[in-house]
Formats: structure tokens, sequence, C-alpha cells
């Protein structure tokens, strides 16, 4: 299935094609993110890392870090 | 904390999912639970909330005046300090005057420009400069000053458990045991009627948390970085330390509750005494001269 993913250090969405059932740590492993250092919204829902996303379902993927 | 489990949003480390509404009631609760455990305040105070305009102080003081909005001997201001960042302030300090705005907040701006007559942007551009250490000398010693002004007994930051547990890594790495005892919820080894005590709430809250309740409450979707952030030892070490939790889950929370056991050791050991004053500027200083004012003599000679 396809997911859109949106991510700021991103200039636009782009699709990421994920199995069918895969869930939102397998989307973060697909894109070698580490769950400590994101907020994942789904639809704009913030969610868990068990969520098993749809086709269709968009992603924003906020990163959590800050300070120098 | 028993929860609806509808659309969780959190999974905690104990394994408890969270959803929106339960998580912003554990979250305050957690941040009552902290101000009590190590008495952040007072019965009566005036808080002045060092607001950037980031996640964390937006967080901080929003849940402040949420969580102390019935207390009539509380008051709260925030006081945003302008480094000088072309491109990058003037975003978060506009965010962070709109949330003003809407909590009824007073609102006081100090800048490098006119406090210092420079930017961080001119600062920076000697090649021997270190951004984050010279940006943390002059923004610390402007807070108090503007803490100071107002009459804020108490100066919040949004500092949280990542922060915490990356600054103890970093003076264990350097050997900088001294400024070890300078950590903890409420800053300070000395006390000094100049020096306006330095308490942080967030302390025992994981930047994620706090990243989260901020965006669920509308204070934070787009990240906002410094352009100097990534030059810093401590972006090095974050780094390491989030790889570490990853792999094992817990492991900032032990950093920060094992340094809570040596905490008292530590300032029996650099027990203050009287904070000297500058002898140029007049604030309080643990030595002859500032800081702050070592580091403007140095940007002169440049």
């Amino acid at each position: 299935m396809k997911i859109e993913v949106c991510i700021p250090s991103w200039k636009e969405k782009k699709s990421v094609v994920l199995k069918e059932k895969a869930t939102v740590k397998d989307l973060l492993d697909k894109l070698n993110l580490n769950p400590v250092t994101v907020i994942v919204a789904v639809n704009n829902e913030a969610s868990i890392e068990s969520r098993i996303l749809r086709g269709r379902d968009t992603v924003k993927i906020i990163p959590v870090v800050s300070g120098g | 904390m028993d929860c609806c489990n509808r659309n969780p949003v959190i999974e905690l480390n104990s394994g408890t999912k969270l959803c929106r509404t339960h998580f912003c009631k554990y979250f305050e609760k957690k941040i009552m639970r902290t101000i009590r455990r190590f008495r952040l305040l007072e019965k009566k105070e005036h808080i002045a909330v060092a607001l950037s305009g980031g996640k964390d102080s937006m967080s901080l003081l929003y849940a402040l005046k949420n969580l102390l909005k019935r207390s009539r001997k509380i008051s709260i201001s925030a006081i945003l300090i302008d480094e000088g960042i072309q491109g990058y302030r003037s975003k978060t300090g506009k965010r962070a005057a709109a949330l003003c705005r809407k909590l009824k907040v007073p609102l006081h701006i100090f800048s490098f420009r006119k406090e210092f007559n420079t930017t961080l942007d001119r600062i920076i551009s000697s090649r021997d400069s270190h951004p984050c250490t010279e940006c943390g000398i002059l923004r610390r010693y402007l807070l108090n000053k503007a803490a100071r002004k107002f009459k804020a007994t108490k100066l919040a930051t949004g500092h949280n458990l990542d922060d915490e547990a990356q600054a103890i890594l970093m003076n264990q790495l350097r050997r900088n045991t001294a400024l070890q005892a300078r950590l903890g919820p409420v800053t300070g080894v000395t006390t000094s009627r100049m020096f306006v005590p330095r308490i942080k709430p967030f302390y025992l809250m994981l930047e994620k948390e706090v990243a989260l309740y901020a965006y669920i409450n509308g204070l934070y979707d787009e990240y906002e970085s410094c352009p100097y952030e990534h030059d810093s030892f401590r972006a090095v070490v974050r780094d390491k330390l989030n790889d570490i939790e990853n792999s094992h889950q817990g492991a900032k929370n032990n950093i920060v509750a094992s340094f809570l056991d040596i905490l008292p050791l530590l300032h029996k050991r650099y027990a203050g005494k009287d904070i000297p004053t500058c002898r140029i500027c007049g604030e309080p200083s643990s030595s002859d001269v500032c800081n702050a004012c070592k580091l403007l003599g140095r940007i002169k000679h440049r």
C-alpha cells in the first residue's frame, strides 16, 4: 500500500510503499527514524507506534529534538 | 492512570496507553507532582516564564497558566530574549507573542542588540566562536536581569528530562563536577538577592511528552530549528542518548534519577558562599568578572 508522508525537512509530501497492515513503527524503520525523536500524526491525529496504517493515510512526522 | 483507550496518542514506558485527554491530565498531574516534590513554588509567587516560542517554553507557559489559574497569590509573566538570529527568532517570537495575547500574560522582550549592542549572528561570525555556549551565557545573564527588573520571585524555564540527562552526561564527559552541582530542578548552589532562583517544572518530563502536549494543544506543529544547534557538543550527546533510549527504554530517566541521588552530596561539596558581584556590570558572578562581561570583552577584541 502507498502512504503519503510529510516531514518538515522534505519540501513536499512523498509516497512511501509499505506492506499491508504495516504499523507506524514499520514506517519509521523504513525511513530510518528513531521513534524517540519524533511525533507521528496520522490524518492529523497523534498516534502510537503500534497503530496499523491504511492505504491513503496521510502521515506527518514532526521532530521533537531541540536545543543547542 | 486509567484511560478510555480510544485513539491512544502515547505509550508510556510502563506500557500504559493514553488518549489525548488522559495524556494531558497525566502530563499536568506530573507537573504538579514535580512542583510539590522539589518545592518549586511557595504559596505566593511571581513567576517569570522564560519564553522562546519553542515547544518547551510554550507548553510551560500554557500548562502553568492552566494549572495555576485558581491561585490568586501566584502571578505569571513571560520574558523573551531576542538573540538576533535572522530568520529564526522572528518566527518563534511572533508565536510566543500570540500565545501571551491569548493567555493574557504580560510579555517583556529583551534583545542582545539593545542590551549588548550586538547580535548572535554577529558574535558567531568569528571563526573561534561557540554559538551555544556564547548564546547561553548572554541569555542566562539577561534572563536573570530581566526577571529581577520585573520583581519575579522565580524564573521558570522549559528544561525537560532530556535536557537534564544531556547536561549530566556532558559534565561527566568533561569532568565538570562543580558544574554538576549547579544542575537540578532548582538551580543554584548559592543564594543571592541578585539571583532569581530558576525552576524547572518539566524536570521529569521526557522531551517527547512535552512535544506531544504542545502538539495536542495546538502550540507546535512546525519544527523550527535554531540554525546553530548542530554545531554543539550537546547535539552530539543528545543524538547518542536518543539511540541509547531507543534500545534501552528508561535510560534517560535512570540517568536523572541516579543524579538526584547524589545531588545532595554535590551541594554539600560545593556549598556556596555569598555570590560576589561582577566588578564591571554588578551582576552576580562566581568570579571577579562575570562570564557575560568576559565574553563581551573578547568580542570587542576579535
